[in-house]
């Protein structure tokens, strides 16, 4: 269990409302314990964020936060109506998040129908910017390119081993993923990753006031 | 953000040599000299060369004002004006309050009106609307004016206690309606409103004690004082960690969009929140110094009236109470 990364961190330092809202987002009931909510919300939004048959090979708190947030990202570039965003490798948790937040303020600007595109792309790219280190590690082959190449590797083994046992995993794979049972469901999981990043930078102000006082 | 008083007010050169012996100290909060020894008025502050640089930079600060203002959306000038107009009280008086506040009367009404959770309160505490409005304040100060302006003593002090009722009903309510709505943990407020309903509230108790001033009871005055003092250190202190986490609650359990809407100006508000604070914090501690006014009449053995007269009567050379009178009995 991934019991010390940043969701479990955020979730022990949310309010009340806030574990609550981010309860009714994933649909789940609380427990009565704090502790036995944040565990079971843990598991929820990694179930929703991963890809259903990978969650089956995956244990319930095994998805990282930086990949949720990698999903997130591209959700909501897509969402600001730009392609999609290419993270690197170096950029920081925080990053992601306020590249997020970006997207997002870009995708709620009233005025976007009607921006050209220069000012979009502008707004793209500063967005982009909050992503800004150096790729120092080798690239990762992404989940949603994993079933593609399941497919092709399924037929070139069927192709000299055994094609009909091959040939039915295959379509297993292909089918569930045209009806969506293995794509993450975002539209639950993003308020979710909202009110996280919320988490954090509430927790910011709170100190940046209190130093400010002292 | 606000300005020192040590930057703009500062002793007369002639009571330097008393000051250099320790004889008198400089009382930041009351803008005035007094004797170490009994603490008493000894004499006023005169502007110092810094106030010229202030003034330029008004222009300026208000720039930069605009500029959170305009990040977060709001109706424009607002904030700005209610933080100078709270700086005016103590500076330059009354009658600036009521300048500065004339130019966000309309537009805080308007916002007032759209403030559901103000409307709810105004019902649930019996007021309408109405009340709020400026011009309650502006009857009440013109008959101020006029009783400054009498020369019957009788109908003097009628005015006076005429605009003292007005004022201190107008003061009731803003209070009340503050502190019941609790306007800083309120998602719903713009903290830049609730800004400005404080500053009608002080410009309504300096509007009373001026009133009572004018009557010349120094021990009535100086119980307006003590109770105004406390009211508005109970209805408007500002933690800004507990309104920013009662309004974040209060924003998570919104719809989406509007959560989002509170996330994405979540830096404009903490601004708003800690510039707030501090103006609270800065008029708190000026509604303090007030009291001291009280013995004025008696120490200068002039007439409330005519102190209030040469107050309202300075035209820039004397900024804070009674610099030349001061002088000239020295």
């Amino acid at each position: 269990m991934a019991a010390g990364d940043d969701i479990f961190v955020r979730l022990r330092k949310a309010t009340d409302a806030e574990l609550s809202s981010i309860q009714n987002y994933l649909q789940i009931k609380t427990t009565g314990d704090r502790e036995a909510d944040i565990v079971q919300i843990s598991k929820e939004l990694r179930k929703q964020v991963g890809h259903g048959l990978f969650n089956l090979i995956r244990e319930d708190h095994e998805l990282s936060y930086r990949e949720i947030l990698k999903y997130a990202a591209r959700f909501a570039a897509k969402e600001a109506g730009w392609r999609s965003v290419e993270i690197p490798d170096n950029a920081e948790n925080v990053w992601i998040e306020d590249y997020i937040l970006e997207s997002i303020r870009h995708a709620n600007n009233p005025a976007r129908k009607t921006m050209s595109e220069v000012d979009s792309a502008r707004n793209r790219t500063e967005a982009e910017s909050l992503l800004r280190g150096p790729c120092t590690k080798a690239k990762v082959m992404k989940e949603s390119y994993i079933y593609p190449a399941l497919f092709g590797g399924g037929l070139l083994l069927s192709a000299f081993v055994t094609l009909p046992v091959s040939i039915t995993v295959s379509l297993g794979f292909t089918i569930s993923w045209m009806h969506g049972w293995a794509k993450s469901d975002m539209k639950i999981a993003f308020p979710v990753i909202l009110l996280l990043i919320h988490i954090r930078r509430r927790c910011e102000f709170e100190k940046m006031i209190i130093e400010l006082r002292n | 953000m606000l300005p020192k008083h040590s930057q703009i007010l500062t002793p007369h050169e002639k009571w330097f040599p008393l000051l250099d012996q320790g004889l008198v100290t400089i009382n930041e909060n009351a803008n005035r000299l007094i004797w170490t020894d009994s603490g008493r008025f000894a004499g006023a502050l005169v502007p110092g060369v810094a106030l010229q640089e202030r003034m330029v930079q008004i222009d300026a600060n208000l720039g930069e004002f605009d500029k959170i203002l305009q990040r977060m959306g709001m109706v424009n000038n607002i904030g700005a004006l209610a933080s100078l107009a709270n700086i005016g009280i103590s500076i330059a008086g009354y009658s600036l309050i009521l300048n500065k506040l004339n130019h966000i009367e309309r537009k805080l009404d308007i916002l007032l009106e759209q403030v559901l959770s103000v409307r709810s309160t105004l019902e649930r505490i019996n007021r309408h609307l109405d009340v709020l409005s400026l011009t309650k304040i502006q009857a009440a100060s013109e008959t101020l004016e006029k009783a400054l302006a009498a020369t019957e003593q009788s109908n003097q002090n009628d005015l006076a206690k005429h605009a003292r009722n007005l004022f201190q009903e107008a003061k009731i309510t803003y209070g009340l309606l503050f502190h019941t709505a609790d306007l800083w943990n309120c998602v719903d407020t713009p903290v830049f409103a609730a800004l400005a309903l404080q500053a009608r509230f002080v410009a309504c108790a300096i509007g009373e004690l001026q009133a009572e001033f004018l009557l010349g009871d120094e021990g009535s005055y100086r119980q307006t004082c003590l109770l105004t003092e406390n009211d508005y250190s109970g209805r408007f202190a500002l933690n800004v960690v507990d309104a920013l986490r009662t309004r974040s609650d209060k924003a998570v359990s919104k719809p989406l969009e509007e959560f989002l809407a509170f996330e994405l100006n979540a830096e404009q508000l903490v601004n708003a929140l800690i510039l707030a604070q501090k103006t609270v914090s800065w008029t708190e501690r000026r509604l303090m110094s007030f009291a001291d006014d009280g013995e004025l009449p008696r120490l200068l053995g002039m007439a409330p009236v005519d102190v209030l007269r040469a107050t309202l009567a300075a035209q820039g050379d004397t900024i804070y109470l009674l610099g030349n009178i001061t002088d000239e009995r020295r």
